[in-house]
């Protein structure tokens, strides 16, 4: 048992408010490293961490109840959070979990009553082209089988520190089985940077004689990054998040903003069930999107990135650090950039278990340390985001791609692609592939062509950009996978030929009801009616009656809902009633309307407490 | 022409809605004109003789009995519809649904203040309550829903004198805002 009361708890969230600082900023990685060491959040470090940050109480109890990763109550000394998209499913991985639970004589959700060890369902977790897959103490192990959930018991059993575990289990594969023309070479560390630079007019010799910032030498600077700008522009780059927007416009935006604070935020929240290719740029390609973020800030003239990165891939944490330290040491990052007068640095910042922190301004919400909620889009971030100021928000690959831009010039990437989508884009193949991994192809490459290279050739569908993107079947296969057709972040999920498709929808359904934040009733409520009629007919009684339903539920979602994630949460619902409707036809037992539960069932509580067994005391399943 | 006929109940409610549909006041002559009511409790009438146009159903579902009488709604009603908080949501009825039918029973005749022979009632004449309080829609397909605590008098004119003149009763918003 830990020692709550006392100097010991105060010790630990000392030296959790050393590094991470005493910002209001900083409450929520703070909360997370207590997490971390004490296994929960508990009341006595809510009060004492309140008057150190300065903060209310309510606000990191908000914050403790908010992400799922922080917890009031005590968790085991390993807590194990298995992974539950339905890749990890069609692996078996509800099987496995099972077992791990018995093994480790733990109710799933529960803390076993030594809190040794707690045993829970989460959202993908990112490893899908290598699941199934589960977070011990927030590390992801991948490849899970009878052997290694047998072994992990074992482990846990016999309390085994993570770090004298098999490091094979820790092994997490980039998978990247075809690059293209912008992560075949990367570009050279500081290569888009000294390009940025020196389209001042002037060569880096001369940037370094002499150190001293004149207004001469700021000019310079400014016209570099006009033409750097220029450059994104020539390039047509848009978002890599999923809405595609210019990046060029929104990087203009800002840089014509009238305060001097500005910020440039990545979006490395990858919380899209099946996409992983955050996962792969941050650990193979990191110097390029950090080289990306500094011409950013270059050309808007920022000061300040931070990288918001899931607390799934804090993992990445040491590696991350390295990097940054490497190009700080490099004269890439920090005050005085390449001798110029540049000066920027980045910080990291994780999550703590929140699909809908990949909103941006839920995501700005969460650097700032409250509650992951997302806020009307006017203001927009580029006018206020980041405390107030005008704020450039792109996800990973784009930040990538605008690195490669600066490095190989706009009209090199706008060749590539098609006239509305320039470049190069990542997929990330999973399911019922027999390579699953990550892709790069130029933008308008055919589904059909993925599949192909993947191994995929006789899949019946495909989730495409995730469980809020479009659920594709045969038909849709020589669509091109660009912003004209069929746009979205590059997660593809196959189901072959033998897959019930509804196990996935049910999956879609379930994870959206978890993930709603809560604001608006539209979704709340959208999600979880919605959900429950998709369990109906899992019950077999469905009738055309709930469909209406559920096609009104949705239109209402799409119209009414505040953000995207309630405006999309129905998509898969209503694709698979239009691309797969035998899926539900073959659960419908009934055209008249049945309830949802046993009505004989609903009295069998009053039954028991009466001790009837007349007629009157029951009811028929339908008049 | 002939009358629409018209049937109305009360499950578990408290017959609110029912006092502010007779708050239609003089309009009840007219509204007499263009129906005839079977079952309901304003004539007595104790079930419903034949088919009928529509049905107004106040009260969620809280009993066996509730059950039946719905379901009996269901069966002879062209249109249903679920009218006053009650129906539409399971009401303050409902408000027992986050106490398990135990706690709720034993409370009332066996923990309660000054109770006799304390004996939860278990005479077969007393329809045995559900585990939860049920809204309409959750028991059988429900056409429309009249929202109100109760729907005012004018939203019940509104409502039934649209419908019956065959066009979509969808009431304005004066009709269904509440602050």
């Amino acid at each position: 048992m830990i020692q709550l009361a006392g100097t010991a708890l105060v010790g630990i969230l000392e030296e959790a408010l050393d590094r991470h600082g005493k910002s209001p900023q900083a409450a929520l990685q703070v909360l997370m490293s207590v997490q971390r060491a004490l296994h929960h959040v508990p009341d006595e470090a809510v009060e004492y961490l309140s008057s150190r940050l300065s903060l209310p109480p309510v606000r990191l109890r908000g914050l403790v109840s908010f992400y799922s990763f922080l917890s009031r109550t005590p968790q085991g000394e390993y807590v194990v959070h298995l992974s539950d998209n339905i890749t990890d499913q069609m692996r078996g991985s509800r099987k496995l979990g099972d077992a791990l639970c018995e093994r480790l004589g733990v109710r799933l959700g529960e803390t076993r009553s030594d809190l040794r060890t707690s045993v829970h369902r989460t959202s993908c977790i990112g490893m899908a082209d290598q699941g199934p897959a589960a977070l011990v103490n927030y590390r992801p192990v991948t490849r899970l089988d009878d052997q290694r959930v047998g072994l992990i018991a074992d482990l846990i059993n016999a309390r085994v520190r993570l770090e004298e575990w098999p490091p094979e289990f820790f092994r997490v594969e980039s998978n990247i089985r075809r690059s293209d023309v912008i992560f075949r070479k990367p570009i050279e560390p500081g290569a888009a940077l000294r390009a940025s630079l020196d389209r001042g007019g002037k060569n880096l010799e001369a940037w370094e004689e002499d150190l001293a910032p004149t207004d001469a030498r700021r000019h310079q600077l400014e016209r570099g990054g006009a033409e750097t700008l220029k450059e994104i522009y020539r390039a047509e780059l848009r978002g890599r998040g999923g809405a595609g927007f210019h990046a060029g416009i929104k990087w203009q935006s800002v840089r014509e903003a009238a305060r001097d604070d500005r910020y440039v935020l990545c979006n490395a929240d990858e919380g899209e069930p099946g996409a992983f290719k955050d996962r792969v740029l941050l650990t193979d390609f990191a110097d390029m999107v950090f080289e990306g973020m500094t011409v950013c800030g270059h050309v808007v003239g920022a000061r300040k990135g931070i990288v918001y990165v899931r607390q799934e891939y804090a993992y990445l944490h040491d590696h991350l650090q390295g990097v940054l330290e490497r190009r700080r040491a490099r004269g890439l990052l920090g005050t005085n950039i390449l001798g110029s007068p540049l000066d920027f640095d980045i910080e990291l910042h994780f999550g703590a278990g929140a699909y809908i922190c990949g909103m941006e301004t839920a995501m700005i919400k969460s650097i700032e340390g409250r509650r992951g909620i997302p806020r009307r889009r006017w203001p927009l971030p580029v006018h206020q985001g980041y405390l107030k100021a005008p704020t450039v928000v792109n996800n990973v690959e784009t930040f990538a791609c605008a690195a490669a831009i600066s490095a190989r010039g706009g009209a090199w990437f706008a060749g590539i692609g098609t006239p509305q989508s320039t470049g190069t884009r990542l997929f990330c193949l999973s399911g019922d592939c027999e390579r699953p991994g990550t892709y790069e192809y130029p933008m308008g490459v055919t589904i059909r062509e993925i599949l192909r290279d993947c191994g995929a050739l006789d899949a019946q569908g495909i989730q495409v950009g995730g469980p809020s993107g479009a659920l594709i079947n045969r038909g849709d296969f020589d669509r091109a996978v660009c912003f004209e057709d069929l746009p979205g972040v590059g997660a593809m999920m196959v189901f072959g030929p033998k897959r019930d498709l509804f196990d996935a929808i049910t999956n879609f359904a379930l994870f959206f009801q978890h993930e709603s934040c809560g604001l608006c009733t539209p979704c709340r409520v959208g999600t979880t009616l919605l959900a429950n009629y998709v369990k109906k007919f899992e019950r077999g009684v469905g009738s055309p009656v709930d469909i209406a339903e559920v096609k009104h539920i949705s239109s209402l979602m799409k119209n009414m809902a505040h953000c995207g994630l309630g405006q999309s949460a129905s998509n898969h619902l209503m694709d698979s009633l239009q691309k797969f409707p035998h899926i539900w036809e073959s659960r419908m037992k009934t055209q008249e309307f049945v309830p949802a539960f046993d009505l004989d069932w609903a009295l069998e509580e009053a039954r028991s407490l009466t001790g009837r067994t007349d007629p009157a005391a029951h009811l028929p399943a339908r008049p | 022409m002939t009358k629409a006929t018209v049937a109305t109940c009360s499950l578990a409610g408290c017959f609110g809605c029912h006092m502010s549909l007779l708050d239609i006041d003089e309009k009840l002559l007219d509204l007499l004109q263009l129906v005839e009511f079977d079952r309901s409790p304003i004539n007595d009438i104790k079930h419903i003789s034949r088919p009928v146009d529509v049905g107004l159903v106040e009260g969620g579902v809280c009993n066996a009995e509730n059950v039946h009488v719905l379901q009996e709604f269901r069966r002879m009603c062209k249109v249903l519809v679920a009218v006053g908080e009650c129906a539409n949501t399971g009401g303050v009825p409902s408000m027992r649904n986050g106490v398990s039918l135990k706690r709720c029973l034993e409370q009332s005749f066996i923990r309660g203040l000054g109770i006799e022979g304390a004996q939860i009632p278990d005479d077969p004449e007393l329809p045995l309550l559900l585990n939860r309080v049920r809204p309409l829609h959750h028991i059988v397909k429900v056409d429309y829903f009249l929202p109100g605590c109760p729907p005012s008098a004018d939203a019940f004119w509104r409502f039934l004198t649209e419908l019956l003149a065959g066009r979509d009763p969808a009431l304005p918003r004066e009709l269904i805002r509440f602050d």
